[in-house]
């Protein structure tokens, strides 16, 4: 009969202001979160894996993911030990103080309404304000790609005026298009292909965030801000 | 070079997946049982990492077009080449003409047949595996059908013996496989400490089954409800193939090679890497036991498979 172990000899690393856990023998997890999402955190987190993304090159790192207020990493525990692996990441994080990431702009054109029309409509109602208005504050915000996930060049993007923050729906609806402009929670975000989702939508674009074939395959990185402009409006 | 004669939408063009990807939001894909995919590609001379087929719907049949070399391993089938039976975990050439018929695995869940040089299909981002989600990879991101026609890399003479090997912890597993109950090793993940002193108890002293809602993605387990001491909000991180994740009903998930690359639900352990290929042979119906290990303990499991790999493939080249 095996016995838990406490959790005093699980080796998880504390510092001041982070958790590491082992995610597998090959993977760490970095986690600065102090509850709700923090953009200074953020913006740490960025320069850490542009930091650890450089040492791909002399270490081997295989993959390097933002999240959200955290970061994982995975590397070859056959020749990078994982107790070799935290002091990396501590040594880079320290580096993160003070520093902050360019990012790029980048606008995408919009069309509200369309297919979303409906989704439009119905968030008018419930926010009690006018489509005009709900149009005029998400065109007009810049937003920051927190993080990409969940699908292949899904940008989560936050920066959404709280007024427009929406609960997501308590089930997914299947085939939400691509390109379609969406907001679940606080965030805001572009369908990188037609597949379900439970966010609300708002309407469409025609920019391709995600092409396996280009050298950078996704259009947004973590770090940029992004302005979506009022293309048209089909109400 | 041969021909899918049987459908089943669930046929995939795999290797071992895509490094470097997930931060765009890309799984990392390739083959559910990496050993048995690797050791299929090195029984024909390919590197471990060449483009293979893993089999999910059986029976799968295909025809040659011309001499070839192939493997099947994974799974313990039934092989037919015309009317002659061939082992499982074996090299064997095909004569142009003679069709290959791959049963349904009376001990496991997948096989994998290579071929000498590997199929020819153009990578995408790397890798020729299969990405479903995306629609990237194998053959033009879908998985095979009747009548797709596959060519080799490369055809050039190839004059070997055949030849069968078994990878030492395969036998032990299928007898785990027989009797309905495979041990893993799991290492403690981030939200460990905050599960119950019962909860904990029934996750190392209880089996989980691996329910009929199981796929690439992941396998959704069923057993003694996991639950934690207090109400956790998350927010949406990196997850690897073998974390384990509790959602709020307490019934673990297992993510496996087409995960999603981010998630926000709790994670009570993570499979050890050296330990996947075995929960990629698990039916549903089959119970899975976790075994709590320290890092040391894992991290000397995987140096103890790595090097049975290595010797065997060392092996093997003696043979070839």
């Amino acid at each position: 009969m095996q016995t838990v172990p406490n959790v005093s000899d699980m080796n998880i690393c504390t510092g001041d202001d982070f958790v590491i856990n082992h995610a597998g023998a090959g993977g760490l997890l970095f986690d600065a979160a102090r509850g709700k999402y923090q953009s200074d955190i953020q913006n740490r987190i960025w320069l850490l894996a542009v930091m650890l993304e450089e040492r791909k090159t002399t270490l081997p790192v295989r993959e390097v993911i933002t999240g959200v207020n955290n970061l994982l990493i995975t590397f070859d525990p056959l020749h990078l030990t994982p107790l070799q692996a935290e002091e990396e990441l501590i040594r880079h994080w320290n580096q993160t103080r003070g520093k902050t990431l360019p990012g790029r702009d980048v606008s995408l054109p919009v069309i509200y309404g369309g297919e979303a029309r409906k989704d439009l409509a119905q968030m008018s109602v419930e926010t009690a304000l006018s489509i005009e208005r709900i149009i005029e504050l998400h065109s007009e915000a810049v937003y920051t790609v927190a993080c990409l996930g969940s699908m292949p060049g899904f940008a989560y993007m936050t920066g959404l005026p709280p007024e427009l923050a929406r609960p997501r729906l308590a089930s997914p609806r299947m085939g939400i298009p691509k390109g379609s402009v969406i907001i679940g929670g606080e965030q805001t975000g572009v369908m990188p292909c037609t597949a379900p989702s439970g966010w609300h939508l708002l309407g469409s674009t025609t920019a391709d965030m995600f092409n396996a074939n280009a050298a950078s395959p996704c259009l947004l990185r973590p770090g940029d801000r992004v302005h979506f402009e009022v293309e048209g409006i089909d109400l | 070079m041969m021909e899918v004669i049987s459908g089943g939408a669930l046929n995939l063009i795999q290797d071992m997946g895509r490094n470097g990807y997930m931060n765009q939001g890309i799984s990392r894909g390739g083959a559910m049982d990496m050993l048995a995919l690797s050791l299929a590609n090195v029984l024909v001379g390919n590197q471990p990492d060449t483009a293979a087929i893993e089999i999910n719907i059986f029976p799968f049949r295909v025809k040659f077009e011309e001499d070839v070399w192939f493997a099947c391993t994974g799974g313990n089938s039934a092989i037919m080449l015309d009317d002659e039976s061939v082992s499982v975990w074996w090299r064997k050439q095909a004569k142009a003409g003679q069709t290959l018929v791959i049963e349904r695995p009376r001990q496991g869940m997948r096989a994998y047949l290579a071929v000498r040089s590997g199929i020819n299909v153009p990578p995408v981002l790397g890798s020729a595996s299969t990405d479903l989600k995306c629609e990237i990879g194998g053959l033009s991101g879908r998985a095979l059908k009747r009548g797709d026609k596959l060519t080799a890399r490369e055809i050039h003479l190839w004059k070997r013996a055949s030849l069968g090997i078994i990878p030492a912890p395969v036998p032990d597993f299928w007898r785990e496989l027989s009797a309905r109950t495979v041990t893993v090793k799991v290492l403690p993940a981030a939200e460990f400490s905050e599960f119950t002193a019962e909860a904990l108890e029934n996750f190392t002293r209880t089996a989980y089954a691996v329910t009929p809602q199981s796929s690439r993605l992941g396998y959704r387990l069923s057993g003694a409800a996991l639950l934690k001491s207090r109400d956790l909000e998350l927010l949406s991180h990196g997850i690897v193939p073998g974390t384990i994740q509790v959602p709020p009903d307490g019934q673990p998930i297992v993510q496996l090679a087409d995960a999603n690359t981010c998630g926000g639900y709790p994670k009570i352990a993570t499979i050890i890497e050296s330990e996947l290929w075995k929960v990629a042979q698990c039916p549903p119906g089959c119970q899975l036991r976790f075994e709590l290990v320290s890092i040391d303990a894992a991290l000397h499991h995987l140096h103890e498979f790595h090097s049975q790999q290595t010797l065997l493939i060392h092996n093997l080249h003696l043979y070839s």
